[in-house]
């Protein structure tokens, strides 16, 4: 899921200024998740802009998720038809909502940070970059592109000690953060796939990442396939 | 070619320093520092914003040192450079007489002064390395041809502090099936960890073993603290602390450092990294004998 973070409240007033009168939409799915865009974070924002001063036009919380727009789009349509909504929800909900009604004005209520896997309430880590080209099967289930801040395929660099990132030396972080490629390595030893590691994987084609924005389209006859 | 690949490819015993580009556009210094060493070794890295530090290129640093006639080594780090970058350097560096380069997968920027930048890492250390090989082979990473191609000697780093220490020599391997003809260690000093990698690596390559003067017992702290991949051992932190003279103390142990790796039959030379103190670097040569 896409995890997300809520905009500091600053923020929020700076952007809002000067508006008077604001929707609020969250999500129930990822946003609710990371506590930034779910029933309870709607209500706590809508009443701390009341405190300061702001009429709250609607109050909605989508389930489906905004992003998926054959379910959600009905949801967005009960937003007024113009003015300021601000989304507590990700960048790509914030954005299908202007898909629905080109005539809002978009506020984000939060960042969007990671793509990533919820561990439990509170706790959530990253664990893929969208890379396009998935290679789990060769690293035993485990991203390096994701997690190895050097991105390196062939790893571990020679920063890894004791199986510690050498990244940790970074004032920036905080803990100690484990190299990729020690866990990989672990990994591979323990399902008996170590000999994997034996070829050199190749540099990645970005090709299709580079190419902005990317979409995928499907022809009738391939949704068929797929299975509707 | 330059002597550097002639003397390794004659098993000859070699001398290499790092040579710190400036952090502004004091090349007197670096020109200065380069003539000061040059009778004493066989080639100068020029570093590439190292520790993610922004400084002066390592290939503008390269040409000055080749001006004095210090044979350079260009380093490249995958860390700023993406695949496009890296080739023009390499073609870059065949017009600027410089004759060796050292890929290096790169310190993060998140170690260094600007900790905002966004890191590259288009490519890792293993395939720059067979990138630059399939360059000399006539052809960029696409495929296209290049007419005529560089000719050019290529190094590479390991580190036998790092671990898994059997996924270093592996990484070493892929190195040199890669392409690369030398190996510049990080620093040692811990002499038995570097021959137990050496005896893990089973391909034949040329063994350079990195060798760091300390000033002091802070910079020691330092740099087990905030630099990643060394450590200086307790044993050596006592000794500079408890000399009269740490940086000559500095000194002295790295001599000893260089007594005991020359011994060593697989070691092909000596790399000296002194962090903006290529000062020391004559002392060490003179005082171990390895010139």
């Amino acid at each position: 899921m896409i995890i997300t973070e809520p905009k500091p409240f600053e923020d929020i007033l700076e952007m809002l200024a000067d508006v008077d009168e604001v929707s609020i939409i969250g999500c129930g799915r990822c946003a609710a998740a990371s506590l930034t865009g779910g029933e309870k974070q709607v209500l706590q924002m809508a009443d701390k802009l009341r405190a300061h001063g702001k009429t709250i036009v609607a109050e909605i919380v989508s389930d489906p998720a905004i992003c998926y727009l054959p379910r959600s789009k009905e949801v967005i349509e009960r937003l007024p038809k113009n003015g300021a909504v601000l989304v507590l929800a990700c960048g790509a909900g914030a954005q299908s909502i202007l898909e629905v009604n080109p005539e809002l004005l978009i506020f984000p209520g939060t960042n969007s940070r990671f793509l990533g896997m919820t561990a439990q309430v509170g706790e959530y880590h990253e664990k893929c970059t969208l890379c396009g080209d998935c290679l789990l099967h060769l690293t035993g289930g485990i991203c390096p592109l994701t997690r190895c801040p050097k991105n390196v395929l062939n790893g571990p660099c020679g920063d890894c000690v004791d199986g510690k990132c050498g990244i940790s030396s970074s004032p920036f972080i905080k803990e100690e953060i484990d190299c990729v490629w020690a866990l990989i390595y672990d990994r591979l030893k323990k399902i008996g796939k170590t000999e994997i590691l034996s070829q050199t994987l190749p540099s990645r084609n970005w090709a299709a990442k580079t190419y902005k924005p990317q979409s995928i389209e499907l022809s009738e006859e391939e949704i068929k396939q797929r299975g509707r | 070619m330059g002597r550097l690949s002639e003397k390794l490819e004659n098993n000859e015993f070699v001398v290499t320093a790092e040579i710190t580009p400036p952090k502004g556009i004091d090349i007197g210094r670096t020109r200065n520092v380069a003539m000061q060493l040059k009778e004493y070794i066989d080639a100068a890295n020029a570093t590439d914003n190292q520790r993610g530090i922004v400084r002066m290129s390592s290939m503008a640093t390269c040409h000055i040192l080749a001006e004095v006639g210090v044979e350079p080594i260009m380093q490249i780090a995958c860390t700023h450079r993406n695949r496009i970058a890296i080739q023009s350097c390499v073609l870059g560096a065949h017009a600027l007489n410089i004759p060796n380069l050292l890929i290096v997968t790169g310190d993060h920027v998140l170690l260094g002064d600007n900790p905002e930048a966004k890191a590259v890492y288009d490519v890792d250390s293993i395939q720059a390395i067979q990138l630059v090989k399939h360059m000399c082979d006539g052809y960029d990473s696409a495929g296209n041809e290049l007419h005529p191609p560089p000719r050019i000697y290529v190094g590479a780093t390991a580190n036998p502090l790092a671990d898994p220490l059997e996924l270093q020599a592996l990484r070493v391997e892929k190195k040199v099936e890669a392409g690369a003809k030398f190996i510049q260690t990080q620093v040692v000093f811990d002499v038995s960890q570097l021959i137990e990698l050496l005896d893990l690596v089973e391909v034949p390559v040329h063994w350079l073993a990195g060798i760091m003067p300390l000033r002091s017992a802070k910079s020691a702290r330092f740099i087990n603290k905030r630099i990643p991949g060394i450590e200086v051992p307790d044993h050596i932190i006592t000794r500079l602390e408890g000399a009269k003279k740490p940086a000559e103390e500095g000194v002295q142990i790295a001599i000893e450092l260089c007594q005991e790796l020359k011994n060593i039959k697989k070691i092909s030379g000596i790399h000296i990294m002194t962090i903006a103190w290529e000062e020391s670097v004559p002392l060490i040569i003179q005082g171990a004998n390895l010139r």
